[in-house]
């Protein structure tokens, strides 16, 4: 039996050797880490590392070849995520977990508003009381800057920024312990980075959420990251404080990294 | 005699530039130290010689391979070199502030906001961590006109400004100093005495590193001499 604070001291999810290969072709190999609660975790390195395969498998969209997960719940169990039934782990998407994808339209209903796009997530986790959903709806659309009297358009007709914004909404309106995020300022230009990444850390930082981040991008890692991860062909090479990684890398792959990156 | 707040033993540093060669830079070898409560310790020497790497070295920005770097924290002691990143980033919130050369400026955000954000994460509310914080930046002379916005167009003086402000709005028990002053004029560099006499009458340890020698004279309680690495100390 843990008492409250043995509580708050213990990791939130909790991943083993995560490996998970495509037939011949790796996708990660062996990836073991604790995140711990209202932690923001990095995961850098080139396109083709394993970062997005890796972030598939510790959201439970893929289920590893090997390796295993586990997950603090509210209630302070522990969760096997995959050794849940398809229906629970929906259930802890849906309460528990955000995904961010790089794409709004992956993340987002392009054929119902924004509203409905982020009111919809709240009655999936049984709210029905339209008044109430309409609130939080326009409260959370606000804390992303979106224009109100956008509220009832669809989001086919926001800018890729503004959908990216309303992507972000739809997954923290109802409260998640934990967001996993891909790219979430990638292909997105810089002004409108800027203000998306400001908004990030905010609320991150007002959420106290926990979070996992990955980007190929080192100062978007620097900015929202509390620690970093460096992915190479699938392994992690390097892992610790964000600013240490970045700062006085170790692995030949992060110097190579962190003295690519042009100066401004 | 009280316990140090910082004890160093045994500490060495080397940089591997894994890109290079595979070239080995030694930094220092084998750094005893100990700071206690209430002094200025100044780090002098030549440039080269690791006084900012061994500043960077207690706050945890550079990895420690070999020693121990023991800091006084919440009653209990912190071995640096071994703690976990969350518990480095608690440490930080709450007994380490460090002001290096150079504000970090992000993207959009205002310098009050800058400034306040220490006091933010210690869980102070936003009216009186923005009030602590505009006290601070008139105290450095940044005029109210610029507090609501970014530092990103200020002066490097102005920014350097924000960045001892944000440094200095909470009380740590460990101030690390990295040539805070190299941008600033004769006024502003007296402000950064007060506030370093202030710090150290509370109690605080402070380690920093001053190019200026009248600067050094005003603040410093004790200096400690680095040698160029393979030279004897």
């Amino acid at each position: 039996m843990m008492d409250g604070a043995a509580l708050l001291d213990a990791p939130l999810l909790s991943a083993r050797g995560i490996t998970h290969s495509y037939g011949e072709r790796i996708g990660c190999r062996d990836v073991t880490f604790d995140l711990w609660p209202g932690e923001v975790l990095g995961v850098v390195g080139e396109s083709g590392s394993g970062k997005t395969t890796l972030l598939n498998c510790l959201s439970a969209q893929v289920i590893p070849s090997a390796g295993s997960l586990t997950y603090r719940l509210r209630t302070g169990d522990q969760a096997d995520v995959y050794a849940l039934s398809e229906a629970e782990r929906r259930m802890l998407m849906r309460t528990d977990w955000g995904f961010v994808h790089q794409n709004p339209r992956d993340g987002l209903r392009m054929g119902v508003s924004a509203g409905a796009n982020v009111g919809e997530r709240l009655m999936a986790v049984g709210a029905r009381h339209y008044g109430a959903i309409r609130e939080q709806v326009t409260d959370w659309l606000g804390r992303v800057e979106m224009d109100l009297d956008r509220i009832d358009d669809l989001p086919s007709r926001f800018s890729g920024g503004m959908q990216q914004r309303v992507q972000i909404a739809r997954n923290l309106v109802s409260g998640p312990r934990l967001v996993f995020m891909d790219e979430p300022t990638g292909g997105l230009d810089v002004s409108v980075q800027a203000r998306l990444l400001d908004l990030l850390r905010g609320l991150t930082n007002d959420l106290g959420l926990s979070a996992v981040i990955v980007t190929h991008d080192l100062a978007v890692a620097r900015l929202l990251s509390h620690r970093l991860m460096v992915m190479r062909r699938g392994a992690v090479v390097e892992q610790g404080l964000t600013d240490q990684v970045l700062d006085d890398p170790q692995h030949a792959y992060t110097q190579l990294l962190v003295s690519s990156v042009l100066q401004t | 005699m009280s316990a140090p707040v910082i004890r160093i033993e045994g500490l060495s540093k080397s940089f591997v530039l894994h890109n290079q060669g595979g070239v080995e830079l030694p930094v220092f070898r084998d750094v005893d130290l100990e700071v206690f409560a209430g002094e200025c310790l100044a780090l002098h020497g030549p440039s080269g010689t690791g006084k900012s790497s061994l500043i960077r070295l207690i706050y945890g920005n550079y990895l420690c391979p070999q020693g121990r770097i023991l800091v006084r924290h919440d009653g209990r002691v912190t071995d640096v070199a071994r703690a976990l990143p969350h518990e480095i980033l608690d440490l930080r919130r709450r007994t380490m502030g460090y002001v290096s050369q150079f504000l970090r400026v992000i993207p959009r955000v205002p310098a009050l906001q800058v400034v306040a954000e220490p006091l933010r994460a210690q869980g102070i509310d936003a009216a009186a961590a923005e009030q602590a914080a505009g006290a601070m930046l008139a105290r450095f002379n940044i005029p109210e006109r610029l507090w609501h916005l970014a530092p990103a167009t200020f002066s490097g003086g102005e920014q350097q400004r924000v960045n001892l402000a944000r440094g200095f709005i909470a009380d740590y028990p460990v101030l690390l100093l990295d040539e805070p002053t190299a941008s600033l004029d004769k006024a502003n560099r007296d402000v950064v005495v007060d506030v370093i006499r202030q710090a150290t009458a509370r109690g605080a340890a402070v380690v920093g590193i001053f190019h200026d020698a009248q600067m050094r004279d005003a603040v410093a309680t004790r200096v400690l001499a680095l040698a160029p690495a393979g030279a004897a100390a």
